[in-house]
């Protein structure tokens, strides 16, 4: 299966600023990949490049087999961070003016209009103003519009951004949706939580360079846990039963139990059950390590990196 | 170009559809009609009256004896009926329908005569010795103003024979500081009518008859290209240079205004970046100038229409030169993509209407003066002036119409090089849009300076 998004070595920079870094980065046709960073960490900008919007300063782009997006845009839906409507438009007659843009034909797209708005439960809005319309409904209709066409590229950037949970749980339905269809999706956010929920990979970028690109999978097999909680029944258990079992390598007490720290060695699940044994417990549970928990990680490793680097070259 | 035309198509009907769109091609010649008419009687004289006292101080001992005659209100009446006539005659001597223009002419001098309140004077003569110490003292003195002491006249012995020079003065006027310069004109006009009447009986000339004698009238007849005569339309040809460059001004900057308008609301609303994920920025930049020309096309046609029917009902149409429509829509198009180019892609460079509008100072200044161009170009369309302003990007295709609708039309090769200027202007026009656009039109924030914006055009 050949790739839906290609980017090698592509490098922008605006003014002083390296925006994006030697950045590059595939996704898959059919894929449903997160694009995880900070606020900040050249997410936008990469999307932009991917939708030519901006030029990259230099490297390749390949967008559904096109060196540029221009060419291939009307086979990509797009839902940017900084999405509006004609406020005094109809939502019916703004959906249709998408759709034409996208190469919808004049002679389907009314009706076609209708049936999505009927299908999400938003004909009654057919007829009314986009300024009319609450926020989380003007999400939607902005998300219609970007897939009014039956991308087959989908790129979304920072789709949940302002949206209250129950929104959210319904955008994130309709993505899934459309990746059930068997678009390719790739979608933004700086909430990691959301890509850990939807995508089977992320890409995670920081000050404009890569830094993971793995499936979630693979991620959470590579960064093993190695720490167990656990909270026992009586809160003023000891815990030397907890560091005479074998395998551990630390025991930390905080408010509501344990924290152990396993050897690298030890097997965890062994290690559970001689720990549930050791002392009786309400919850014990291996503590896997979020997303969040990776990045961060990533992230302080190379500012540590970056840290002594800069000192060894002070010295 | 199908998307160009989608974009077009909206920009096209979300123009036409809008108040703005209504008030500014429907209602703003409607509103200028107004004001014409309203203006002159905001202005007239209606409410200005000359009244009070005149002592006339007659060395000449005759003078001061014609003047009580001459401010005497029925002398005064027919006289300012007389004057009216002749005014409105003048304006209408080349007029289109002869039988319309005389019936017409009655009316409107009458009317005109109307407006002005006939003075209300009163001469007190005093002797040839009088003190003039006493006579400054009383013209100083507070009175009604039925009665106000409004000047004092001192007519000379020589004022009724001259002199051979002709350079002496006839009287001395003393009047207070602080008189209107109306009344001030109304008795120098008396003054004058009383001396020469003096002047006249003394030569014995009949005046009337010296008016009939020295009065020149014709009547001017156009013959049309199908060598029909025509009834001159004088006024008509005034009137076209100032009507093709309203035609020219309004449909140009009220387009270029909805492009200016439209591009920013669109920035600030963050539609941009959702119709850049549709479209290239220069199909949105051709989609938009093309819709909104299609738009100023529309008004512009509207106008037209209503001129051509008035025209026609006024048996007139035949002395347009329809070369002139030819050049109208050229050179309209030319003005409108020089100047919607430049005024949308200052606002794909700006997110605030303010912004823009001091980024546009310079370019709207020029523009403006095109109003107060249009009269010395029509008058004078051959000067220098004309000549340079017809080669000089944005207002080459102002003046050259100017120039073309005037009764000296300019060579054909200068006409020429208008065009290609203009044409010259609209791709440099163009070609900064473009660039602006796909330099500025994701960017937020401070918007660029001038200097800034010159660059960006300049960027490879």
């Amino acid at each position: 299966m050949g790739d839906a998004i290609s980017l090698h070595a592509v490098t922008k920079t605006f003014g002083s600023t390296k925006a994006i870094d030697d950045l590059s980065l595939e996704v898959p046709l059919g894929g449903l990949y997160g694009f995880i960073g900070p606020n900040g960490a050249g997410k936008t900008t990469t999307i932009r490049i991917l939708m030519s919007m901006l030029l990259p300063d230099c490297g390749r782009v390949c967008v559904l087999g096109q060196p540029s997006a221009l060419k291939a845009k009307d086979r990509i839906g797009y839902l940017p961070e900084e999405r509006g409507t004609y406020r005094k438009m109809r939502v019916g007659a703004f959906l249709q003016y998408m759709g034409r843009l996208k190469g919808v034909h004049a002679s389907v797209i009314a009706h076609r209009v209708r049936i999505r708005l009927e299908r999400l439960g938003l004909a009654e809005y057919e007829h009314k103003r986009c300024e009319e319309l609450s926020k989380g409904t003007q999400h939607k209709v902005q998300f219609l519009g970007a897939v009014i066409h039956d991308p087959d590229l989908l790129i979304l950037d920072e789709p949940f951004s302002g949206l209250d949970p129950v929104s959210t749980m319904q955008l994130k339905a309709l993505i899934l949706a459309e990746h059930a269809r068997g678009a390719t999706i790739l979608f933004s956010t700086h909430v990691m939580a959301h890509a850990e929920e939807l995508c089977a990979h992320v890409i995670m970028i920081n000050r404009g360079r890569k830094v993971l690109d793995d499936p979630i999978a693979q991620i959470r097999g590579r960064y093993d846990p190695r720490t167990i909680r656990l909270e026992p029944l009586d809160a003023q258990a000891d815990d030397r039963p907890l560091r005479a079992v074998p395998g551990v390598e630390a025991v930390r007490r905080h408010a509501n139990g344990f924290e152990i720290r396993l050897a690298a060695s030890a097997d965890p699940a062994t290690a559970i059950a001689h720990l549930a044994a050791a002392v009786r417990s309400s919850r014990i549970e291996l503590a896997r390590p979020s997303l969040e928990d990776i990045f961060i990680g990533i992230v302080s490793g190379s500012a540590e990196r970056s840290g002594s680097a800069s000192a060894a070259t002070e010295r | 170009m199908r998307k160009v035309l989608v974009i077009a198509a909206r920009e096209f009907i979300a123009t036409v559809a809008t108040r703005g769109f209504i008030i500014g091609w429907l209602f703003t010649p409607v509103l200028i009609t107004l004001l014409m008419l309203a203006i002159p009687r905001l202005f007239n004289q209606s409410g200005f009256r000359a009244e009070g006292q005149i002592a006339v101080i007659d060395s000449s001992g005759v003078v001061a004896h014609a003047l009580a005659d001459v401010v005497d209100p029925r002398t005064l009446a027919q006289r300012r009926l007389a004057s009216a006539r002749a005014i409105v005659e003048s304006t209408f001597a080349a007029g289109p329908a002869p039988r319309v223009a005389t019936a017409g002419a009655d009316a409107m001098a009458a009317a005109a005569a109307r407006e002005v309140q006939i003075p209300d004077l009163h001469v007190l003569v005093r002797p040839p010795d009088a003190d003039m110490a006493h006579e400054r003292a009383w013209l100083a003195q507070p009175a009604p103003p039925k009665t106000r002491h409004l000047a004092l006249v001192v007519v000379h012995p020589e004022a009724i024979s001259g002199t051979e020079s002709g350079d002496q003065n006839a009287y001395d006027l003393y009047v207070p500081a602080s008189l209107d310069s109306r009344i001030e004109g109304v008795i120098r006009e008396v003054l004058h009518d009383a001396i020469v009447s003096v002047r006249a009986r003394a030569y014995r000339l009949d005046l009337t008859r010296l008016d009939q004698l020295t009065s020149v009238r014709g009547k001017i007849i156009n013959v049309s290209r199908l060598g029909a005569e025509q009834p001159a339309a004088g006024l008509l040809n005034r009137i076209m240079p100032f009507a093709l460059i309203a035609f020219m001004l309004i449909g140009a900057l009220g387009g270029g205004q909805f492009l200016l308008t439209t591009m920013v609301e669109e920035k600030s609303s963050r539609i941009i970046e959702v119709l850049l994920s549709a479209v290239s920025p220069v199909e949105l930049l051709a989609g938009k100038i093309l819709g909104q020309l299609g738009a100023s096309l529309l008004g512009m046609g509207l106008y037209l229409l209503v001129a051509i029917v008035a025209l026609l009902a006024f048996a007139l149409f035949g002395l347009i030169d329809t070369s002139l429509l030819f050049y109208l829509l050229l050179f309209f198009l030319i003005s409108f993509l020089v100047i919607g180019s430049v005024m949308v892609g200052v606002g794909a460079a700006v997110n605030e209407m303010r912004d823009a509008q001091s980024l546009l100072a310079p370019f709207m200044i020029a523009l403006s003066a095109m109003w107060i161009l249009v009269m010395p170009l029509s008058l004078n369309p051959g000067s220098r002036l004309a000549t340079t302003l017809s080669f000089t990007p944005v207002l080459s295709s102002f003046a050259m119409m100017v120039r073309l609708a005037s009764a000296s039309p300019p060579p054909l090769w200068q006409v020429c090089i208008s065009v290609l200027v203009g044409l010259a202007s609209v791709a440099l026009a163009i070609a900064f849009a473009a660039r602006i656009f796909r330099i500025a039109l994701l960017l937020h924030g401070r918007p660029p300076s001038l200097g800034t914006l010159i660059r960006w055009a300049m960027s490879p």
